[in-house]
């Protein structure tokens, strides 16, 4: 498998996760959060499929959002974590370590 | 603000407009409205964009095939189809016994030739109940003149009471048996 054939199959089931995570701390709009996720190109590679994830996010109640007129350009749209979502975000926290671990020990050897 | 998009932003929003064209509508209008933030937000830090900059902007943004199939990817699949030529064997079994006598039979030839049932499944078409619709009509109407002659002096309610238990169930079996063939039917994408 190519290399970013790969990627994009890890990041299917992945991502979502990741998003919500960098609202743990608090609401911020989605061209903030985007800047975080994809400064190293490889969570993101086009800023715009971030959008259609949030909106599905928000469709399935793990965010909300507000639309708030921003001092220095046009109006943003801030999303913040639901309760749904904070819950989400942690069990995948718990899964992933032991997934992370489960796999790590395979690659290295150690069975 | 629409007029003073750069003409490039505008190709690009109509484009994605046109890439999302088979989502449902406020999924649509919901993602434009958030691209279009987007990219005017990221415009306002500069006063006046070159084209490069805008390319250069769209460009981190994604293809508007991208974004489409991010949005894609996101939806339900579709259900596969039931086959027309199943459907119709469905819709013969259950009504065609008004068509003449002969569409039951034509839907029970499709019925039986069609690799979408399972044996079972044929039976289940073929004897609940021989007819369809027409049949249990039939079958209703005997039903319902039996408890009339046999309780002819009034001397009990119970047949006529069972008799209509009868007709429903009657009319009931082949609506059953067309959920069931559409339910079991082996579909294609």
């Amino acid at each position: 498998m190519e290399p970013d054939q790969l990627l994009t199959h890890l990041r299917r089931g992945t991502l979502e996760f990741c998003v919500l995570a960098t609202l743990r701390d608090g609401e911020r709009y989605a061209g903030d959060l985007i800047a975080d996720l994809g400064a190293d190109g490889v969570l993101v590679t086009s800023e715009g499929t971030v959008y259609p994830m949030l909106s599905r996010l928000r469709r399935d109640g793990m965010v909300d959002s507000t639309w708030r007129e921003s001092k220095a350009g046009p109006p943003r749209r801030y999303y913040r974590l639901t309760s749904r979502g904070e819950l989400a975000v942690r069990s995948f926290a718990d899964q992933w370590t032991l997934f992370r671990g489960a796999v790590d020990r395979v690659l290295k050897g150690e069975m | 603000m629409q007029d003073v998009r750069a003409p490039q932003v505008r190709e690009y929003l109509d484009r994605l407009d046109r890439a999302l064209r088979d989502l449902p509508r406020d999924r649509r209008t919901e993602i434009v409205r958030d691209i279009q933030a987007h990219i005017d937000d990221a415009l306002s830090e500069h006063p006046d964009p070159s084209a490069t900059t805008i390319d250069e902007l769209l460009n981190s943004v994604g293809t508007p095939e991208e974004i489409a199939a991010a949005a894609y990817s996101d939806m339900p699949a579709a259900r596969p189809q039931i086959a027309t030529r199943d459907a119709i064997a469905v819709g013969l079994l259950l009504g065609g016994g008004f068509l003449f006598g002969v569409g039951w039979f034509v839907g029970l030839a499709l019925l039986w030739s069609s690799a979408a049932w399972t044996t079972r499944d044929k039976l289940i078409g073929t004897l609940l109940i021989p007819g369809g619709l027409a049949g249990s009509l039939l079958l209703g109407g005997m039903a319902a003149l039996v408890p009339l002659r046999t309780s002819g002096a009034g001397s009990s309610s119970s047949p006529a009471v069972l008799g209509l238990l009868l007709v429903l169930l009657a009319v009931f079996l082949p609506i059953f048996t067309t959920f069931w063939l559409i339910r079991h039917a082996r579909r294609t994408p």
